[in-house]
């Protein structure tokens, strides 16, 4: 299995109140793991988990970011938020703060 | 007994479905020819397309659905498109797939094939596929999913037949997903519970936490399910979906001989449109032609369709009718047709506009680049466009909130929409800070546009503390440019213009009517009529905003209907009307025609305005002569001010409450008129409070 099985072990389901990103960033490694918020621009990476609120993370998978997804930063909106990613060639548009839930490793 | 003369056989069901810019409705149109049938299904605020054509001596319906990127329905739109998926079973599925982008576009067909419905699939955008060095082996995607799979080029009409044919065998898909073991063992005791043809679909979804309506022993069994899945460690919702994703994927792969290049042209344009420091400014003179586009083509047909009204009116008055009849027929209903008219080459123009920028790809762009703005506001960036849109008129306004996906956020953009200053309210605001404000008119203005700005900006924002935010989140694609072919733009703006005729026209009708008794009956001078005794009553309620005449506080109440309405009434309880001059036949054919002429010339003469400098011109004051030195004693400064932030707030007029209901149903339409005419009150009371 590509996608990651232990960084969304919920306590309370559907948990539409969750926050998993926070758990995930911490239990993960520093070294190999990162938010996508934080990838430079152009630059690629691979997506290991999808956080945030349910309906949330369902929309954003959906939309193409899903586990093992290739991701790539194209560019800041002018007015620095939100962002667009490039997902095996369709151009998504996510907010700071909804990419600041999905870990990429890579 | 006509009913028997029908054909024996059935007519076929065809159903289209697909990801969102998939060229789905290119697909359909192009299937259908020309007999393209709109329907608006009440309530539901989202287009459902119904269009029949022959296959092999049947007659076959093919049902558009909106654009769904899965079955779990997260929008209204997706919500309408399961629904109807899980109510019927179609003869066949039409699943437009965008070529050049499989792995996502897979895992809604991989829903489909636990829907078990029979399937085709419509391997669209071919030739953007090989533009962009994508080589794809349909045999093979056939061969996986066991489904007939068919290469189209919607826009040239290219494999339409070749899919029909298709469509004839399509078939159940053969592909099965196998979850990981927990899943599969609670799906197998889940499934013989569920009494519908899709089981295993509801199924997946009833343990992956849709809300699916399921009957007692199934309902019961989905919880204890999921608490045994909980304590396992498994998420029901990220497994089912991560596995789906995994397949969608791996098929995608094994049907691309090579992974897809950049969008040359999106590339190019949004280099510039998306730019850090351009990417603004380009965007809002964008608007800005949005905005003259629509109201500079409109206004000339917007005038030929008042000379019309005018020649009606003369033509009756020619007539050998008593007078009341004469003036019903006229003002009534004529004057009734008229307002409805007056509003459709606006919204004819916008939604031409807005169909353009939709298919084009340019709205998703505008969303990108003001969205922090909207993010203030808790609203999604697509909330700009209705926003601007309320300062020209307010109707079209609230039907652009269609393009947002949020219920809760398009009531919210609609119930502040309605603030926004438009052109008719401008009228009124020209003729009272000429006679009240001469010197400082055009700060007057400016104010009370910033006044309507700021109250329907609070209103969104409070709106959004009450409401629970989106769950949803903003996230959306920014779908390729393509250049839209005008067929599909035409219709849309055309079939949206005419679902609004239909749904309001009627209403607009009868509350020109009521206005038209109140101002005739009984028969005589108007300061008998039941109009002065309405407003009579209405001075005692608007006192204490300083407004005292009833001839003032009477013209409040046709201003309901539209605000343009407010200066002719106050002219005829100020001066008397003279009424209708009789027309010639002959005489009035030729000023329709002429007036024609001059309309389509003006729309020609539109198109270099468009590229010139917009200034902003107040325009002078239309009213009868002697109108305004009988104001400027029946009012004070105050009270005229009061008046003005009156005329700014409350309801703007029945076409924006009848557009309201359409896409929001009655309650909402209802509400929001009280909560207009509380604010307009509260804020016209200490308007009135201002020392001048």
């Amino acid at each position: 299995m590509i996608w990651d099985k232990e960084a969304f072990i919920s306590e309370s389901y559907p948990g539409l109140d969750r926050a998993p990103e926070e758990s995930a960033l911490r239990e993960r490694d520093p070294e190999t793991m990162r938010c996508l918020t934080e990838l430079a621009m152009n630059e690629e990476a691979l997506v290991h988990a999808v956080g945030g609120p349910h309906l949330r993370a369902r929309r954003i998978m959906a939309l193409g970011l899903s586990p093992g997804a290739r991701v790539r930063m194209v560019r800041r909106a002018p007015l620095g938020d939100p962002l667009e990613f490039d997902v095996s060639g369709c151009l998504l548009m996510l907010r700071c703060e909804e990419a600041a839930g999905i870990v990429v490793e890579g | 007994m006509a009913c028997l003369a029908e054909p024996a056989v059935a007519d076929l069901r065809f159903v289209a479905v697909g990801n969102p810019n998939t060229g789905k409705t290119t697909l359909v149109n192009a299937l259908s020819g020309s007999s393209l049938r709109i329907g608006n299904w009440p309530g539901t605020t989202v287009e459902k397309v119904e269009t029949c054509f022959p296959v092999e001596g049947r007659r076959a319906c093919l049902v558009d659905l909106p654009g769904s990127y899965s079955l779990a329905a997260s929008t209204a739109e997706e919500r309408l498109t399961r629904d109807e998926l899980l109510a019927g079973r179609p003869d066949a599925v039409f699943d437009v797939v965008d070529a050049s982008n499989l792995e996502r576009n897979l895992y809604l067909t991989l829903e489909l094939a636990e829907l078990g419905h029979p399937v085709v699939v419509a391997l669209n955008l071919l030739d953007e596929a090989r533009a962009r060095g994508l080589e794809l082996r349909p045999e093979i995607l056939e061969e996986r999913l066991g489904v007939p799979v068919v290469a189209t080029v919607a826009v040239r009409e290219q494999g339409m037949e070749g899919l029909v044919k298709a469509a004839l065998r399509a078939r159940p898909p053969t592909v099965r997903l196998d979850y990981p073991e927990g899943i599969e063992s609670a799906v197998a005791r889940l499934e013989p519970l569920i009494q519908h043809p899709s089981h295993r679909w509801m199924a997946l979804a009833a343990l992956a936490g849709e809300p699916i309506a399921l009957e007692e022993p199934a309902a019961r069994l989905v919880e204890t399910l999921k608490v045994e899945l909980a304590a396992r460690g498994i998420d029901p919702f990220l497994q089912i979906a991560g596995t789906r994703y995994q397949a969608a994927r791996e098929i995608a792969q094994s049907v691309q001989a090579s992974r897809p290049g950049a969008h040359r042209l999106t590339e190019a344009l949004d280099r510039w449109f998306l730019h850090p420091w351009l990417g603004i400014p380009l965007f809002l003179m964008g608007m800005l032609l949005v905005f003259r586009f629509t109201f500079e083509f409109s206004d000339p047909w917007v005038h030929w369709l008042g000379r019309v009204q005018e020649v009606l009116g003369g033509w009756i008055a020619a007539l050998p009718l008593p007078g009341l009849v004469a003036s019903f027929l006229a003002d009534g209903l004529v004057g009734g047709i008229g307002t409805v008219l007056a509003f459709t080459p606006v919204l004819f123009f916008l939604f031409l506009a807005l169909s353009f920028l939709e298919a084009s790809g340019f709205l998703a762009r505008s969303a990108f680049l003001v969205d922090r703005l909207m993010k203030a506001m808790g609203l999604p960036g697509r909330a700009f466009i209705p926003m601007i849109l309320g300062f020209g008129c307010n109707v079209p306004a609230i039907s652009a909130t269609r393009t947002m996906e949020s219920f809760s956020d398009r009531l919210r953009v609609a119930l502040a929409v309605p603030f926004a200053a438009c052109s008719a309210r401008l009228a009124v605001f020209t003729l009272f800070t000429s006679i009240f404000f001469p010197r400082q008119a055009a700060l007057v203005v400016f104010g009370l546009y910033l006044l309507g700005l700021l109250v329907g900006m609070l209103t969104a924002l409070a709106l959004g503390r009450l409401t629970p935010p989106s769950e949803a989140g903003s996230a959306m694609e920014l779908p390729p440019y393509r250049i839209p072919t005008w067929k599909v733009v035409w219709r849309q703006a055309s079939a949206r213009t005419w679902i609004f005729i239909e749904g309001v026209g009627g209403a607009i009708l009868v509350s020109v009517a009521a206005v038209w008794v109140l101002l005739n009956l009984p028969p005589g001078e108007i300061s008998q009529s039941l109009y002065a005794r309405v407003a009579t009553g209405l001075t005692w309620a608007l006192g204490p905003l300083e407004i005292h005449d009833w001839r003032l506080a009477g013209a409040l109440v046709p201003g309901f209907v539209a605000k343009e309405v407010v200066i002719g009434t106050l002219g005829v309880s100020y001066l008397q009307s003279d009424p209708v001059a009789p027309l010639g036949l002959l005489e009035g054919m030729r000023g329709i025609a002429t007036g024609l002429g001059e309309a389509l010339w003006a729309t020609l003469l539109a198109f270099p305005s468009l590229l010139g400098v917009p200034g902003l011109h107040l325009p002078p004051p239309e009213a009868p002569e002697g109108l305004a030195a009988a104001l400027s004693t029946s009012i004070s400064r105050s009270g005229a001010l009061a008046y003005l932030v009156f005329v700014l707030l409350y309801t703007p007029c029945v076409g924006t409450l009848m557009a309201l209901r359409l896409e929001f149903g009655r309650r909402w339409a209802t509400l929001s008129a009280l909560y207009q005419l509380v604010v307009a009150y509260a804020l016209a009371f200490l308007a009135a409070r201002i020392p001048l």
